[in-house]
């Protein structure tokens, strides 16, 4: 969601909460919108996006009086979407976890486009995202998920290029830490 | 069946038709400040009910109680501040908002623990048991902060409900513990350790994996 984006979305928002169902409309057409492109950018092409999607709206619809005009739409909103792609993660790899393995079945279908392990990995990494601190969060978001340079990054953020490297860096090696990853840095994003 | 995204759009057309005005929810600090007044009457209560210690005043000269009361008082603001922040999504996500509070009752484990080891040095630790009477005070005073908390935390929409019931029933256990601090005449650091402090962690703990349990049931 670009800056300009944010800043309607919390203006529709703050007038779909006073009742204005058109402005709610356009509100959720724009999360849905954003919420696919969050999900493709940090899970790839799965065929679950939309449960993910859909689950983030009905939340959105039940929190939307959680949400404060006088602050930025983007931390609810993404905090919402990361919650449910998490839950949906977990949900997927117990669901995996209980499948009987049907072998034939399996030799007859063609190769998946990734490999449990990617799927673990993915999952690990979208986890220590979540968790970052705020700013670190956004910050590895943007760089990563986004394909922001540090230059737009400091600009959308209002940070100086320099504190946005340091911040980005210091996410990198709690990342690192956390998921055991020695290349997140460089790691292209999915 | 229509096509997945055909279905997003059936129910954005949905919850649109649902969409009534909201009443916005108040700041996480002032409904902090609210559940601080109710858990406050509670003790007021409790100890009126349970009656004070007649050692407090003897007590209140003696520096680690009152760092312990201290402690509890901190731990119970912190964690129900924390609690309401998390409990609106993208709200208090500073990396020490749900660290301070457990880094408080840690320090409180750790202040009576030091108590106890230099008391059992000297032999006098006290002895252990004797304190279900403060396990229920702590569960009567507790009770109705904690169901306060549920429904402060229930009104918001916490993305990390775990976490949140976590600070919660902290909160809530710290007031419960305080008035069993200042209502109990055994000062003894065994007592206040097992029977004091423990249960507030204990509590949390059970509460916590019940909330842990039901969020998992509700994913599957």
């Amino acid at each position: 969601m670009t800056p300009d984006q944010e800043l309607h979305a919390g203006a529709l928002m703050a007038r779909a909460q006073g009742g204005d169902q058109a402005a709610y409309d356009e509100l959720l057409r724009l999360a849905a919108r954003e919420a696919r492109g969050f999900v493709a950018r940090r899970v790839g092409a799965v065929d679950w996006v939309e449960d993910v999607v859909q689950e983030a709206l009905i939340t959105i619809h039940k929190a939307r009086h959680t949400y404060d005009p006088a602050r930025p739409f983007g931390p609810w909103f993404y905090a919402i979407l990361n919650s449910r792609l998490i839950d949906a993660l977990r949900s997927k790899k117990r669901l995996g976890s209980r499948e009987v393995v049907d072998e034939a079945a399996l030799a007859a279908q063609p190769a998946p486009r990734t490999s449990a392990g990617d799927a673990d990995v993915r999952e690990t990494l979208a986890r220590a995202v979540a968790e970052l601190p705020r700013i670190q969060r956004e910050i590895v978001s943007l760089l990563k998920y986004e394909d922001l340079s540090v230059r737009d990054v400091a600009a959308r953020l209002g940070m100086s290029e320099a504190a946005v490297k340091a911040s980005a860096h210091r996410g990198y090696k709690l990342l690192r830490r956390t998921v055991g990853l020695a290349d997140v840095e460089h790691r292209p994003a999915d | 069946m229509g096509s997945p995204t055909s279905n997003t759009d059936q129910l954005i057309d949905r919850l649109v038709a649902e969409a009534s005005p909201v009443r916005r929810l108040i700041d996480p600090r002032r409904r902090a400040a609210l559940w601080t007044a109710l858990a406050l009457v509670c003790v007021g209560l409790g100890i009126s009910w349970f009656g004070i210690s007649p050692d407090l005043p003897g007590a209140m000269t003696f520096l680690p109680f009152l760092v312990r009361i201290g402690l509890f008082a901190a731990t119970m603001w912190l964690s129900v501040v924390a609690a309401l922040q998390l409990s609106v999504p993208g709200a208090g996500e500073r990396a020490w908002t749900r660290w301070w509070p457990l880094l408080f009752l840690g320090a409180l484990v750790a202040v009576t623990a030091a108590e106890l080891m230099v008391v059992a040095i000297a032999g006098d630790a006290g002895a252990p048991l004797r304190g279900w009477k403060c396990v229920r005070k702590l569960t009567y005073v507790g009770a109705i902060p904690a169901l306060g908390a549920i429904v402060l935390i229930r009104r918001a929409s916490p993305v990390d409900p775990v976490w949140t019931a976590l600070l919660g029933l902290v909160a809530a256990g710290a007031a419960g513990a305080l008035t069993s601090e200042i209502a109990c005449p055994l000062r003894f650091p065994m007592h206040v350790m097992l029977w004091h402090v423990l249960p507030v962690a204990v509590y949390a703990a059970i509460g916590t994996g019940v909330v842990w349990l039901v969020a998992r049931t509700r994913r599957t």
